[in-house]
């Protein structure tokens, strides 16, 4: 019956955004604006023996220059890590560093001046005395002896360690094994680079003493908690957090930001606006940055192919200081989707969270799953090829049957809903693998360099039941809120908490309110991203905004339409039970009497004059929910590549992309297209091109997007996609979420291809980005 | 990154010793030099000079001190410069003998390592840029001694023309 | 970042532009500013005057005088790519062109700029090396030409002077018999010549009469694969021929750039293959004319 939800609309918020009228946080202007810029250590390591800002404050136009010590003589507190996993360890993060600087772009130093380009200049005149100091930048060699430390009170740089499993059945299952496939592999730095680099913008006024905080948050609720208990000392309540147009996340835009506490600090310093607007470069040395594991694993099988055991040690770099939600990525989102599609006994994980002088690390598009769907999907094919079969069909042998759900994994995760083998049976179809695998035989016949991979992935989204949030470490719950407000003349505005980035929430939670209640998309407004008009959210991020934030909105409305029954019905003078929503119209009705029936905006203007309404049901017609999840949701996704690699130079083209993907129910199918498209696209972008490279000194020498190479479009064939659907059992419109499933399947989808390019000479794994080089140089050795 | 050449000067040792440890004779290899100032004589003193190739080039500001001086054999010195964004540092030691059959023979090694944002924009060249400096810096030394001075004996007629010889450069250290 | 201060003067005639050097040591010239702004707001580069010489009606135009192709220094590598003249008469030169970064650095960028500027990884500089022909020049001291096998000297340097001007680009056109071609890999980032090899043959009589074979991004300033180009002359234009010309390339690159892209060995490898596959387009190409 559904009038809006499951069709392809256009995004309403696009039209603005094309034609450059989007309101971002670098377009705020407010009168007496000072613009701020921030001095930070060009080493990674140093102690700062002394900062000199004589200079700096005495050029014309600058307004104050301030260090990290005068913050914390202002009042602020040091950045909390918000997931705090057993014993772990929690270094001293100040929004300034003081007398040590831990990596390349820690801010040492802001200044405030008339306009960005005199503060640019102020920075030239801040001199920095440095002590440099010994640098360590990798995850596992930062926790050997003599490595040096990174925080004098974190012994052996490990912050945190985690396991998960069942030890002994893992070691029986390898005890049991025929073949045992061993892997060392890193999953390489990423830098997120959303479109829009981060900003803040902030205006204190002394009279009510209420600061207003514009910044490009994913969830800006969170950051102004966090702000009030721990970091800027405003209470809660004086406290407006503002994420305007916010131009793409992919989880950077989450954590809690220096820059976000410094902004208001000077703002009410000195009594004037304050902004800071990022560069790319400096994006580039102070956003959080994704993925940096170093993991040894192995998978035991038996001639028969079918998986006995899986053991997984990982290395993961966490920077210089804890990210806000660092410690979750690579435990909770990470270990615990160690079965993957897989029907698995014996499985164990365990991990070290270690500190280095590199940018701190946190969410990045997939957070922790396709670090797992990654090294699993490379030891499934290379246990297929041990036992000698087709790399699906080894696949297809151990997944979990349909009949099986919910299915209880043995670390920790109950998957809710699947169908792996439907879906593995449509991407063979759409691809006709037979065909492809044919036409390789034939094309190695002629001694070109053809590979067809496989990724069969699934991540934990939708975060997260907040008791188990609470259990593994979480100091916040993750629970979402959705308010609905009708007014008198029948209009509708929905409040939610979830925070749109590119996500098209404006348009498809419309779709979601205005089919629950009966009206017009375009009779609904949808409202985001301001905690002066929004109940408290927890934002948006892992997948979650429809299966959560959606869910949220979806029990708003059902309390809606049971008010509107009570009062249609009094008016009617029929019982309650009697009556019925028609959720096509919004008219309730008499049931079996159609013509006895209130429209919606009679029922709302009703609500409103009170002049009849029954004796317990208070006047106005709005409401609000909280809605906790009752679990995770499991998308999971079987992606086919196809890649040919010239011989000579090492080249890879990427000849075809086929994928199909259970993300459940979907409201939109157009924004979901779009968004395994692009999940797809930087997914490749990891397994070719991509990586956040620091020397032996700490030094980043990919700052900008002249050395940081981005996937475009250019180097893609048409994506070919299609669907299953099996819908969620645990929210109410069915949906797994999408965000990331393109993502997480696409990396492994595609290095797996050109290992299968590279089989018959020989190459049996290489590390990511697939560069040219690297390639070439895999062929060279392999036939020397 | 570490570096290393020699080159062959037609002067006696002392005078190539001389050259080399006077702060305003040294500093007139220095590109772009805009000033000298001797901090401490004999010790340590201040320089700025424009460093860099064609139109690409930063403006450095930086102290150089003797480490060790070893009249006239060895001197080893470091140097720590900034520009905008920047810094850079050079230990360096120069080994000096005769040459037989007259000049002075000077080898050179360098440890050069640059921090921030020159490290990354010029990551792909700082390998040879960081060797053609140091070759430029020193067959400079080599042509002003012997422009301005005369041979200490008189020149062979065999003797060979010696340029400075670029020295291997190690590969640039990364990781994960 | 922003720049740090500068003031701006706008010439419009070589003879301002000249002057306007003269009297502001340490000035530069602005034309497209896609090598020179990046600089700028990074503070690598921090020129106290920018003279901008991107509406000098003189710098642009291309014309065909005779035998030589004749380019405005401020024609954009857009307006070369898509020129009928130079595709019908020196076709290498917008071939290269066209591939030059992304549409928008080609809508702004130059070929007065990209050759003054003297980048290793740039792709004209390459390309005119193979040409030959002369580069004019403009200053206080008057106008001269600069051999285009002679202008590029060092790292991110050329013979130009300080405060000279580049105006004009002279290229000879293709006789009857020449194709060429310009092959590159691009850096996956940037849209740089990690390594880009221009090949130029001219064959008579099933021979080549003329080959000209350079490799760019590999070293400081492009370098002609001498041995290559002889190994070619006198030879007729197959398969084996350029394979083993090809092969000689390696030897024309002593000491090639390295990073963390591409090592001096993979550049030599590139070379090698790019310098084969050029050379059979540009043969195919000369068989053509």
């Amino acid at each position: 019956m559904a009038r809006y939800v499951g069709t392809p609309m256009k995004r309403r918020e696009d039209p603005r955004f094309i034609q450059g009228k989007g309101n971002y946080v670098a377009n705020i202007q407010l009168p007496g604006m000072v613009s701020l810029a921030i001095k930070r250590s060009i080493h990674a390591h140093a102690h700062i023996r002394r900062i000199d800002t004589s200079r700096a404050k005495a050029l014309p136009g600058v307004v104050g220059v301030f260090t990290g010590q005068d913050l914390i003589d202002g009042g602020v507190g040091k950045l909390p890590c918000g997931w705090n996993v057993p014993d772990i360890k929690v270094p001293a993060r100040w929004p300034l560093a003081v007398d040590r600087a831990r990596h390349v772009g820690d801010g040492l130093a802001v200044v405030a001046a008339e306009s960005a380009y005199i503060a640019a200049d102020a920075l030239d005149l801040i001199e920095v005395d440095y002590q440099p100091l010994p640098v360590v930048v990798d995850a596992r060699k930062a926790t050997e002896p003599g490595a040096p430390l990174v925080h004098d009170d974190v012994p052996g740089n490990v912050s945190y360690t985690w396991a998960i499993g069942d030890k002994a059945a893992m070691e029986q299952g390898f005890a049991a094994a025929d073949h045992v496939v061993d892997l060392e592999l890193i999953n390489q730095r990423l830098i997120p680079n959303a479109l829009e680099p981060r900003a803040a913008a902030a205006q204190w006024n002394p009279f009510s003493e209420e600061m207003v905080l514009w910044t490009t948050s994913q969830n800006p609720h969170p950051i102004r908690l966090l702000l009030s208990a721990f970091t800027l000392g405003i209470p809660e309540h004086k406290l407006r957090v503002i994420s305007p147009d916010v131009g793409g996340g992919f989880g950077s835009k989450i954590f809690h930001y220096p820059e976000e506490i410094i902004t208001p600090w000077v703002a009410r310093r000195l009594n004037r606006p304050a902004k800071w607007v990022g560069t790319r470069s400096e994006a580039s040395m102070t956003d959080s940055q994704g993925r940096d594991h170093v993991t040894h694993c192995r998978m035991a099988v038996l001639n028969d192919g079918t998986i006995t055991g899986i053991h997984v040690q990982t290395w993961s770099n966490q920077g210089a200081y804890l990210s806000t939600f660092a410690p979750l990525i690579p435990t909770a989102l990470y270990l615990t989707l160690l079965s993957g599609l897989y029907k698995v006994s014996g499985i164990y994980g365990e991990m070290w969270g270690t500190l280095t002088n590199t940018v701190p690390v946190d969410a990045y598009r997939g957070a922790g799953r396709p670090e797992a769907a990654y090294l699993l999907e490379r030891l499934a094919d290379l246990a297929a090829a041990r036992v000698g079969q087709d790399p699906i069909e080894f696949r297809r042998k151990n997944f979990i049957p349909k009949d099986e759900f919910p299915y209880q994994t043995p670390v920790a995760f109950a998957y809710d809903s699947g169908d792996y083998h439907h879906l593995f049976d449509r991407v063979v179809e759409m691809a006709d693998y037979p065909a492809m695998r044919q036409a390789q035989t034939q094309a190695r016949q002629q001694g070109r360099l053809v590979g067809i991979g496989v990724a069969g992935c699934i991540e934990a989204s939708g975060p997260a039941p907040s008791r188990v949030a609470g259990a593994l470490g979480s100091a916040v719950g993750f629970w979402e809120s959705g308010a609905i407000r009708v007014h008198p003349s029948g209009k509708v505005t929905a409040m939610t908490g979830s925070h749109a980035h590119g996500q098209g929430h404006e348009t498809t939670f419309a779709q979601v309110v205005a089919d629950e209640l009966g009206v017009a998309f375009e009779d609904v407004e949808i409202v985001h991203g301001d905690t002066a008009r929004v109940p408290f959210g927890m934002g948006s991020y892992g997948s979650r905004s429809a299966a959560v934030g959606g869910s949220a909105l979806v029990s708003s409305a059902r309390k809606i339409r049971q008010k509107a029954i009570k009062i249609a019905a009094h008016q009617l003078e029929a019982a309650d039970e009697d009556m019925v929503y028609d959720q096509a119209t919004g008219k309730v009705y008499v049931r079996g009497a159609p013509d006895r029936s209130k429209s919606f905006a009679e029922i709302a203007l009703a609500a409103y004059t009170a002049h009849n309404l029954p004796d317990e049901v208070e006047a106005g017609l709005e409401e609000t929910a909280f809605y906790d999840p009752a679990n995770f949701t499991f998308p999971n996704s079987a992606h086919i590549a196809q890649v040919e690699i010239d011989r000579e130079t090492g080249e890879i083209a990427l000849q075809r992309y086929v994928a199909v993907d259970d993300v459940g129910k979907v409201i939109n199918p157009m924004i979901v297209h779009g968004q395994l498209v692009g999940g797809i696209v930087q997914g490749v972008g990891q397994a070719l091109w991509e990586q956040a490279v620091y020397d032996e000194a700490g030094q980043l020498l990919t700052t900008n997007l002249m050395e940081y190479a981005l996937p475009r479009a250019r180097e893609f064939p048409a994506i070919e996609h299609g669907r299953i659907e099996t819908p969620s059992p645990h929210n109410p419109l069915g949906v797994k979420g999408v965000g990331e499933m393109g993502t997480i399947a696409a990396t492994p989808a595609v290095v797996n291809a050109v290992l299968d390019a590279l089989a018959p000479l020989g190459v049996h794994h290489l590390d990511m980005p697939l560069t040219p080089q690297k390639v070439w140089q895999a062929m060279q050795a392999a036939q020397a | 990154m570490h570096l290393e050449g020699t080159v062959t000067i037609k002067a006696a040792q002392a005078r190539v010793w001389e050259f080399l440890t006077d702060p305003h004779q040294v500093t007139q290899c220095a590109p772009g030099l805009e000033k000298v100032e001797v901090t401490v004589p004999g010790h340590t003193f201040r320089a700025t000079a424009a460093i860099g190739f064609g139109t690409v080039k930063a403006r450095f500001s930086g102290d150089v001190e003797w480490l060790e001086l070893d009249a006239p054999n060895r001197a080893k010195m470091k140097a720590h410069g900034t520009a905008p964004g920047s810094a850079a540092d050079v230990v360096s030691e120069m080994f000096l003998s005769d040459e037989p059959g007259g000049g002075t023979q000077l080898r050179w090694t360098a440890d050069v390592s640059v921090v921030g944002q020159l490290a990354s924009l010029a990551a792909r060249l700082m390998g040879t840029v960081s060797q053609k400096l140091t070759g430029v810096f020193f067959d400079c030394v080599r042509s002003k001694i012997e422009a301005a001075g005369q041979p200490a004996v008189p020149a062979p007629a065999s003797e060979a023309t010696v340029a400075a010889s670029p020295p291997a450069n190690a590969p640039p250290a990364e990781s994960a | 970042m922003y720049s740090a201060e500068f003031e701006y003067y706008r010439a419009t005639s070589v003879a301002e532009a000249v002057e306007l050097m003269r009297a502001h040591p340490g000035a530069k010239l602005l034309a497209g500013g896609h090598s020179l702004l990046p600089q700028m707001k990074l503070r690598v580069s921090q020129p106290a005057a920018l003279v901008d010489i991107s509406r000098a009606a003189e710098l642009s135009g291309i014309t065909l005088d005779g035998e030589m192709l004749r380019i405005g220094a401020t024609t954009t590598h857009a307006a070369l790519a898509a020129s009928p003249v130079v595709s019908e008469h020196c076709a290498i030169l917008s071939e290269a062109a066209s591939l030059i970064g992304d549409q928008q650095v080609r809508n702004r960028g130059t070929i007065g700029g990209s050759l003054a500027h003297a980048d290793p990884a740039a792709d004209l500089p390459t390309v005119i090396v193979a040409l030959g022909g002369t580069l004019t020049a403009a200053s206080a001291a008057g106008p001269r030409d600069v051999l285009a096998g002679e202008c590029f000297v060092d790292l991110f340097t050329t013979a130009l002077t300080e405060g000279e001007v580049l105006t004009r680009v002279n290229v000879p056109a293709y006789g009857a018999g020449t194709g060429g071609a310009y092959a590159k890999h691009r850096h996956p980032a940037s849209g740089y010549a990690v390594v880009g090899v221009a090949a130029i043959v001219t064959v008579s009589d099933g021979r080549c009469t003329r080959a000209r074979l350079v490799v760019g991004g590999a070293q400081p300033n492009p370098v002609s694969a001498s041995a290559s180009e002889a190994a070619l002359e006198g030879q007729p234009l197959n398969e084996a021929t350029i394979a083993a010309a090809a092969a000689q390339v390696a030897q024309a690159l002593p000491n090639p750039l390295s990073d963390h892209y591409a090592s001096a060995d993979y550049r030599r490898q590139l070379a090698t293959v790019l310098a084969r596959r050029a050379l059979v387009t540009a043969a195919e190409r000369a068989a053509e004319r």
